[in-house]
């Protein structure tokens, strides 16, 4: 009898004691989430203005650097033949380096994430970057001459790797869906993506893919934010 | 009497059962949040300083062309420095476009079968997409530039980059911060781990000296024919 009463004692104490620490982790875990969610907020309203602002400064450097080329031309207009072809140059060589926006016929890919299933591995379900740079090879092996990921053009150097479920192009990142454009034969872009390796296991592990081929695709330029200088401060020319 | 006490206990003991079960799930439900929170501020705060340092750079760029309007508008600059100018601005673009053959610091990376299986186009490219990761300014595998539109496809044995054939091993030249682009392959569980898992023999090495040729100009590497301008 004695013992029982003993036992009772011990079980309500512990009760006691959980019931305590229980309330006291929810009322914890509310604290952190609320100072969690605030800063949260508060770091994408803050990521939010500087990418608006990054697109207004965009906007005017383009459009500088237009007013600057109607200057240059109307100088060369004005009968200097040496600054005429200085400036067709330039412009033939922003072309070649994607300093332009461009349009063509062409393919577009665009690939989603598959719906999320609890059998699977959900590292299979989202697309790598080793996917896209699969794609970008078997268009670029058909021939294409530009091509874009979600309007960010893709040059000799461009970056594009996976953060998690986001992907960083160039200089900015992207969630899904991603958009690839490509200019070429769209005949043997659309062929080469049908054949890509990736594109068909993309296709096995549910990931949503389309591809359509399109006579007019738009395919914007390279956004430079720094100096060409910049991208190219480690070389030195060797003349041969 | 006896009865409704060992009853009571045993209800006190199942609800205290159920109460501590619970109490572990979610303390380790509150766990997982919280790292996860943690990771999305993470984020945030690397795509803050990210789009900052844009900004900032678009700036510097914005100021420099605004005085650049202003000489020419008021006709500050002779039409000698315009032409001056517009000849450096050519050249930039054609060390950019790979039309200059090339000197810098970086690495060398040599990608050698430890098999007799011919290495796969998938395993220059994984080189090749850290090495852009880690800020690249030049590549080239096998002296090949690498330019924005150059394939690398393996067909057979060998492997075709621009078009043209080569044979293994595959020397990947890359010039940018050596030590970056060095640790952007060596990381734990990165491209030497996975490739060398894969029998590929990974040699890395800093030179000070590399040399990086031009594209070839014969017309077929350096395509635009497609590409029409938009107004």
């Amino acid at each position: 009898m004695r013992n029982a009463k003993g036992a009772l004692f011990v079980v309500f104490l512990l009760f006691g004691m959980v019931i305590t620490m229980q309330f006291r982790t929810v009322l914890l875990a509310q604290q952190q989430n609320a100072s969690g969610q605030t800063s949260v907020q508060t770091l994408s309203l803050e990521l939010e203005q500087a990418k608006n602002e990054g697109i207004k400064l965009l906007e005017e450097l383009q459009k500088l650097e237009k007013e600057k080329d109607e200057i240059m031309r109307q100088i060369s207009n004005d009968g200097n033949p040496v600054l005429n072809e200085l400036l067709n140059k330039r412009y033939e060589l922003s072309v070649i380096n994607g300093l332009t926006d461009v349009k063509g016929s062409g393919v577009v890919i665009t690939l989603n994430d598959a719906p999320a299933r609890n059998e699977m591995d959900p590292s299979q379900l989202i697309i790598h970057d080793m996917d896209i740079v699969q794609i970008l090879n078997a268009l670029r092996t058909a021939g294409a001459q530009a091509i874009a990921i979600n309007d960010e053009r893709i040059i000799a150097t461009s970056k594009h790797f996976c953060a998690g479920p986001t992907i960083l192009i160039n200089r900015t990142r992207y969630p899904v869906p991603y958009v690839i454009k490509a200019i070429g034969d769209p005949e043997e872009l659309y062929n080469a993506l049908e054949e890509c390796e990736a594109v068909i296991i993309l296709k096995i592990y549910n990931i949503q893919v389309d591809i359509r081929k399109e006579s007019e695709i738009v395919i914007p330029r390279y956004k430079t934010y720094g100096n060409i200088e910049d991208m190219i401060s480690g070389l030195e020319v060797v003349e041969k | 009497m006896k009865f409704f006490r060992e009853a009571a206990l045993t209800v006190v003991c199942l609800v205290l059962g159920i109460i501590i079960a619970m109490q572990y799930r979610s303390v380790k439900v509150n766990n997982s949040l919280a790292v996860y929170e943690q990771q999305r501020v993470n984020d945030l705060i690397t795509d803050l300083l990210r789009e900052q340092e844009n900004n900032k750079q678009l700036q510097k760029r914005i100021d420099e062309l605004q005085k650049d309007l202003d000489n020419l508008r008021t006709g500050t600059n002779s039409e000698n420095e315009t032409i001056q100018e517009l000849k450096k601005e050519n050249e930039q673009l054609e060390i950019l476009a790979g039309l200059k053959t090339v000197k810098g610091k970086g690495i060398i990376v040599t990608l050698e079968s430890m098999d007799n299986t011919p290495i796969d186009d998938y395993s220059i490219l994984t080189v090749l997409n850290e090495l852009r990761a880690a800020d690249v300014q030049a590549l080239a595998v096998n002296e090949e530039r690498i330019i924005a539109t150059s394939e690398v496809r393996r067909a057979g044995s060998y492997m075709v980059v621009n078009g043209r054939k080569l044979l293994p091993p595959y020397v990947i030249k890359a010039i940018a911060d050596p030590d970056k682009l060095e640790n952007s392959l060596t990381v734990m569980a990165g491209v030497v781990d996975m490739l060398n898992y894969w029998n590929v023999k990974v040699d890395i090495k800093k030179d000070d000296n590399i040399i990086i040729p031009a594209v070839r100009n014969d017309g077929t590497v350096l395509r635009y024919d497609l590409l029409s301008p938009v107004d």
